[in-house]
């Protein structure tokens, strides 16, 4: 009697095979992004294999030199190699959506959780917090604190983590909210179950799409972010190649020039952008939908023969 | 709803309070800084002021709660904002002049990212999944993923590389010379206006596709109105309230970008002021740029919140 049991459990395929089936199958688009992710996540760890020139050799004897089968997307004003310095870019990039992404996600689980389950007096003066600090423009209070603590890859993450985790508390908050009304919840306090327990046994565990979503997304802006900060001199200080200071100011007295230093850091750092965006809204579709910002495919039932059709021939989300 | 109105202004109060403690802490975080670049900076020949003399003359030299107090003193009793560290001038002329320049931005900007959003959501709501819905959809996620920075970049190069045209560098305003003004402010505008206009568009047409498939509707067509009755009478209004809040929503990503593009256009706005105080950290200026924003921002959202009552008659303020 134990074997066809055995067998329906070897037959059911497992969370991720099954998460990622559905990917392919419902959403090509974010597929695409998150291959694009997977991607630049390569040529950054890859950076020093892929680059066929160092990102900071000055050969000033090539400056300014069209794209050629030597370098292939030209040289910028220094005589350095520009596909080397993209390749050297996604690495900063990758860096900085990663950490940055962890870094406001835990910030926003820590802020949200203890915000949600609490709520009352804690949870009204961490709101007042949040509300004030969400009603200056980002780039202000981002600028702000880089002026404080100066440039540098740190900097930037520490500054865009805590600017994104803060914002970002709320949807944690909400989705706590959620949970907590839940009944296991009133019955593990019930058996005298720690507040510490609850929240990591119980409501964690039930967040959990959420915050992967906001890791998704968080990671998209932080890349942004990071680009802006270095376009405008309070990010990366230079040697170090990254998308958004390439097309700095300064450098764009040389692009009347040489317009392809204009366009190959600005096509890398958009086709990425897309694509975690494309990723992430995906994601969102397929893990949450009550964070869902479409309709889905049930929104299309009854709304015209096409899609009604297609929604009766796959009932299955 | 006048009485509603007073409280939300009452209410702003506490809250403005907790963003000037903010901005005021974000500023003095690391103290010392702005006075170690004046040292730095002095000319060799001067009499060397001392450290000592130069933090009490700009007022550092007492507990940080005194400043604080001082500078929200005189906030309070006759909107004085204090003085640069640098030119020694009064703050809030300084500040409030930038304000219409950038004014005049963010309005072009939003007007042309609603013209662009609101008609483009709609059409890709009423022709689901059509060839055009594509379209729109991803324009719309390329509108958000596009670094305003580097569109800013392209539309300085290249019409100059191609056509030998660029936008004007010296500000005028609307009403000297309404064509070199429009021609500097056009550009950046259409770009800020692009980012907002992405999200704009997705909410309306998410909200659109919810709207047209309620009872009411059917009822519309029923009785034979035309589809522009039933698209942008009965449908659009209910559509609208959440479009207005992500607009409001919106309005702090437009103000932050105008720093970047006024960067790239030289549109001597708020955004130019708030980048040059930053390299030089001058404090007083940087606070100004950072509550006046927040209160308009604070206003919008106030703006945001009446509109409803306009929008859905069954909301009631009392």
């Amino acid at each position: 009697m134990t074997e066809p049991i055995d067998e329906i459990v070897k037959k059911k395929p497992s969370r991720f095979a099954d998460f990622m089936r559905r990917l392919v199958k419902e959403k090509p688009l974010a597929t695409i992004g998150g291959v694009i992710v997977i991607f630049m996540f390569l040529v950054g760890i890859f950076a020093n294999f892929l680059s066929p020139y160092p990102y900071d050799e000055n050969q000033i004897k090539i400056r300014l030199q069209p794209p050629s089968v030597e370098h292939i997307l030209g040289t910028d004003q220094l005589g350095r190699d520009q596909l080397s310095r993209i390749i050297w870019g996604a690495r900063v990039s990758m860096i900085v959506g990663v950490a940055g992404a962890a870094l406001s996600t835990v910030i926003a689980t820590l802020i949200g959780l203890l915000s949600g389950f609490y709520g009352g007096k804690f949870d009204i003066i961490m709101q007042r917090f949040v509300d004030g600090w969400m009603s200056f423009p980002a780039l202000f209070l981002v600028l702000s604190i880089m002026s404080l603590v100066g440039p540098g890859l740190m900097q930037v993450i520490l500054v865009l983590g805590l600017l994104m985790g803060i914002a970002q508390s709320r949807i944690v908050r909400s989705a706590v909210i959620g949970i907590k009304r839940n009944i296991y919840v009133e019955a593990s306090k019930a058996i005298g179950a720690s507040d510490i327990t609850i929240l990591i046994r119980h409501i964690l565990p039930n967040i959990m799409a959420p915050i992967i979503v906001i890791f998704t997304l968080a990671m998209g802006t932080a890349i942004l972010g990071e680009a802006t900060l270095s376009f405008l001199g309070f990010g990366i200080p230079p040697p170090m190649p990254t998308w958004g200071s390439m097309l700095s100011v300064e450098g764009r007295t040389y692009m009347y020039q040489a317009t392809w230093l204009a366009i190959w850091p600005g096509v890398a750092l958009g086709v990425v952008v897309w694509g975690i965006n494309m990723f992430g809204d995906g994601l969102r579709d397929l893990l949450d939908p009550r964070l869902r910002g479409g309709l889905g495919r049930y929104g299309n039932m009854g709304l015209g023969k096409k899609a009604g059709k297609k929604a009766k021939l796959k009932p299955t989300a | 709803m006048r009485a509603y109105i007073i409280r939300r202004l009452l209410l702003l109060i506490p809250t403005l309070f907790l963003i000037t403690i903010i901005i005021f802490l974000l500023a003095r975080l690391v103290p010392g800084t702005a006075i170690d670049l004046m040292l730095a900076q002095q000319p060799a020949t001067q009499d060397q002021i001392g450290r000592a003399a130069l933090e009490h003359e700009l007022g550092f030299d007492v507990p940080i709660h005194i400043q604080y107090v001082r500078w929200i003193g005189a906030i309070i009793t006759h909107g004085d904002l204090g003085d640069s560290l640098w030119s020694r001038q009064s703050v809030a002329p300084n500040v409030l002049r930038r304000f219409p320049i950038s004014f005049e931005l963010w309005f072009i900007a939003i007007l042309i990212g609603l013209l662009i959003a609101i008609p483009i959501g709609i059409y890709s709501a009423i022709r689901q999944d059509s060839v055009g819905d594509y379209i729109a959809r991803g324009f719309a996620i390329a509108c958000i993923a596009l670094p305003s920075f580097w569109l800013g970049t392209l539309v300085m190069v290249f019409p100059s590389v191609w056509w030998r045209w660029s936008p004007p560098v010296e500000y005028l305003s609307f009403f000297q010379n309404p064509g070199q003004n429009l021609q500097m402010f056009l550009p950046p505008a259409i770009i800020l206006g692009m980012g907002l206009s992405g999200m704009v568009m997705r909410m309306t047409r998410t909200m659109m596709l919810e709207v047209l498939r309620q009872d009411y509707i059917r009822t519309a067509w029923s009785k034979g109105l035309t589809e522009k009755v039933v698209v942008l009478r009965h449908a659009m209004k209910n559509a609208l309230i959440p479009i207005v809040t992500i607009i409001g929503l919106q309005i702090p990503a437009v103000i932050g970008g105008s720093i970047i593009l006024e960067t790239i256009f030289q549109i001597p706005g708020v955004g130019r002021l708030m980048i040059d105080t930053v390299f030089n950290r001058d404090y007083p200026i940087l606070q100004g740029i950072n509550l006046i924003t927040a209160a308009i921002v604070l206003l919008v959202n106030l703006g945001v919140d009446m509109t409803y009552a306009y929008l859905d008659p069954r909301v009631h303020y009392e």
